[in-house]
């Protein structure tokens, strides 16, 4: 049989009688936290704009798309003749809120050593800001595709994984989580197939791409990262044993 | 303006992403535990003696049931009633149905949960030192005045303390009186979420104590001091905290349950959440030493502390950001400006069902997975109800922001739960 740690009861933070501050410092934790990245943001939704406009250059440059800025945080992207965007990345769109967030969590909220908080956030703040460029060229290349591709080879390129969503959202054999994703990007290709079946413009297939998946693929990449930074802060640890059992 | 507003989103979107992978986690870690522990059949426990623990303060509708109840299910278990000065039947109800009273008298009693399940232990370690029980074969389960356990509950339940390193077992909480839509509510909220995220945790090693279908270790309370229970408005969760401490480690018995009365009105929902949400923020304060303490494992420790900043981190924040975009939603729909969303004007339905899924599909699927483990819920009932959990998550948001003015006012007194006489109870008395 194991053996009590013997250590003294915490009395002086037990009682809820005895509170002396307002919540402590979890709470003003959590406000310094929150209050980084409102005022963070504020400061440098531009910069960051800027930052992943000059990544998203370099990406699509390199896929074969001609490209040229044309302000900080203003791009124009042509694909041959039947594909010139304008493309503004505002700072909504651009990594802000999630490096920020990030950072601010790590920094005043979580626990751990220095080491591990600035290893694991630095991981986390990279994997979004990748991801985050990622989703910016995607809503890019979708406009290409639809504009350069033709009318039915688009309709056969969307109905395909729309078929595939459907069959996934239906099936039982597949988890829960999986069932939910492929409803949503279900829907998601639903809505572009309606609009290039009806004929709309390319650019109507990005704007709702890029109102539709942008909130929810950027939010889900931050929880992705948020769960790289908590496993990075409690580093390899082995499962108890009843957990494995 | 604008800006201001995105700025406001991005605290939303930390939010979202970090309810969201706690969501994630729980469901995953959840429903695997749960397929594993009904998997598994329980086998008699006859290794361990059973104390039951139950403080009482006017709890004659219920006592009397309750202390049968529990001598139908563990005839040779000790049961030890708890009356904080009632002044109604409780002890005599409590004697009469076979258990062990112990009476406070004022001024010492009605202090509060903690001091009397103190005053109660006092007789439980009396008791073992003359029955001469080993504190780690001894199991300490306390019970609100109210709580039913499950057929199997004590099987599943002392089962886990087969593990040396278990102080505490908390089994899942259902919610008895259903017949109210609120009732009903809470029992979507307790047994289709609240359950899973116990589950959850046992992962983490990290699970809460509640304060109804508690089982404790004696060795593990015994390791804690002569009064394991503080003054802690939660003081269920305070001990669970205390446990993990000393290196103890906490789990669920996913299999069985024990049922409540759930209260039916939605001030009595509001003062009883905004009681727990005090209680809970207040714990909070112990994250520092939970972290630095050697004997806590990093993942105990650190989803302990998630668990613990949630309502002040998440909650509170997301109740502005959530109303503020219900208004500019709102807005909108009255005319006064345009969407939050680019191209809506290219089909405003599609948009509006996506939408509509991204919002309302997880409560749905939760509310349909609850009535799958509810016999008497049904398809219909569990979607409509998906819907309004959306909603009724304003009452905990305003429990939230209660319990903050509390805390800043130091006001900490509340009057405990009112109980009600059950239908079943007076029909099985009869």
């Amino acid at each position: 049989m194991r053996r009590p740690v013997p250590i003294q009861r915490l009395t002086g933070l037990a009682g809820a009688g005895r509170s002396r501050l307002l919540i402590g410092s979890v709470a003003v934790r959590s406000v310094l936290a929150l209050g980084f990245v409102f005022v963070g943001y504020l400061l440098l939704h531009e910069r960051f704009a800027a930052f992943d406009v000059a990544v998203a250059q370099v990406v699509l440059g390199a896929l074969g798309l001609e490209t040229e800025t044309v302000g900080p945080s203003d791009l124009v992207v042509t694909g041959g003749e039947d594909f010139n965007v304008y493309a503004i990345v505002t700072g909504t769109c651009s990594s802000a809120a999630g490096a920020l967030g990030i950072a601010g969590v790590t920094v005043f909220l979580l626990p751990g050593r220095a080491w591990r908080r600035l290893v694991g956030g630095g991981l986390a703040v990279a994997l979004f800001v990748a991801f985050n460029v990622v989703r910016i060229c995607s809503i890019l290349l979708l406009g290409w595709w639809l504009a350069t591709a033709g009318t039915g080879l688009a309709v056969v390129s969307l109905a395909v994984p729309l078929i595939t969503c459907a069959a996934v959202a239906a099936s039982g054999r597949v988890g829960l989580p999986s069932r939910i994703a492929a409803l949503l990007a279900g829907g998601l290709l639903a809505v572009l197939l309606y609009g290039v079946v009806r004929g709309f413009d390319y650019s109507a297939g990005m704007v709702s791409y890029h109102a539709l998946a942008g909130p929810v693929l950027t939010f889900g990449t931050l929880a992705v990262s948020l769960i790289v930074l908590w496993r990075a802060i409690v580093g390899a640890e082995p499962q108890p044993a009843a957990a494995l059992s | 303006m604008g800006t201001l507003y995105n700025a406001v989103m991005a605290v939303a979107l930390l939010l979202l992403a970090w309810g969201f992978a706690q969501f994630v986690l729980w469901y995953r870690w959840g429903t695997a535990e749960l397929e594993s522990a009904l998997r598994r059949p329980p086998a008699p426990q006859h290794r361990y003696h059973l104390v039951f623990l139950i403080p009482c303060l006017n709890e004659e509708a219920v006592i009397g049931e309750t202390v049968n109840a529990i001598r139908e299910l563990a005839p040779d278990a000790t049961v030890v009633v708890v009356d904080d000065a009632s002044a109604d039947q409780t002890r005599k109800l409590a004697t009469g149905a076979g258990a062990m009273v112990v009476r406070r008298e004022l001024p010492a009693a009605q202090k509060g949960k903690g001091p009397a399940l103190n005053r109660g232990f006092q007789s439980v370690t009396t008791l073992a030192r003359r029955r001469r029980l080993d504190p780690y074969r001894t199991i300490v389960c306390v019970m609100d005045a109210d709580g039913r356990l499950s057929p199997n509950a004590i099987p599943v339940a002392l089962e886990r303390f087969d593990d040396p390193r278990v102080g505490g077992v908390q089994l899942p909480v259902r919610i008895r009186n259903k017949g109210s839509f609120l009732a009903r509510m809470q029992d979507l909220e307790f047994w289709g979420m609240s359950a899973i995220a116990q589950m959850a945790r046992v992962r983490t090693r990290s699970v809460s104590l509640g304060g109804n279908g508690q089982f404790t270790r004696l060795a593990a309370l015994d390791s804690v001091g002569p009064c394991p229970w503080s003054d802690a408005l939660t003081e269920d969760l305070d001990l669970g905290l205390e446990l993990t401490l000393r290196g103890w480690e906490l789990d669920c018995a996913s299999a069985g349950w024990v049922s409540q009365q759930g209260v039916e009105t939605l001030r009595a929902l509001l003062r009883q959440r905004t009681r727990w949400y005090q209680g809970h923020m207040l714990c909070a304060r112990k994250s520092r030493i939970l972290w630095e303490s050697p004997v806590v494992p990093r993942r105990t420790a650190l989803e302990t502390i998630v668990y613990l900043v949630s309502p002040s981190f998440v909650m509170l924040p997301w109740s502005i950001a959530f109303t503020l975009g219900l208004a500019a939603v709102a807005a909108h729909i009255a005319g006064a400006g345009p969407i939050p969303l680019d191209g809506v004007e290219a089909n405003l339905g599609l948009y509006a069902a996506f939408w509509y899924l991204l919002t309302f599909l997880p409560p749905v699927v939760m509310a349909l997975l609850y009535a799958r483990r509810s016999e008497d819920e049904d398809v219909v009932g569990s979607f409509a109800k998906g819907h309004a959990l959306v909603f009724y998550a304003y009452v905990n948001m305003a429990a939230g922001w209660c319990a903050l003015t509390r805390i800043a006012l130091r006001r900490d007194t509340w009057a405990k739960t009112v109980r009600v006489v059950e239908v079943a109870d007076l029909e099985r008395a009869a």
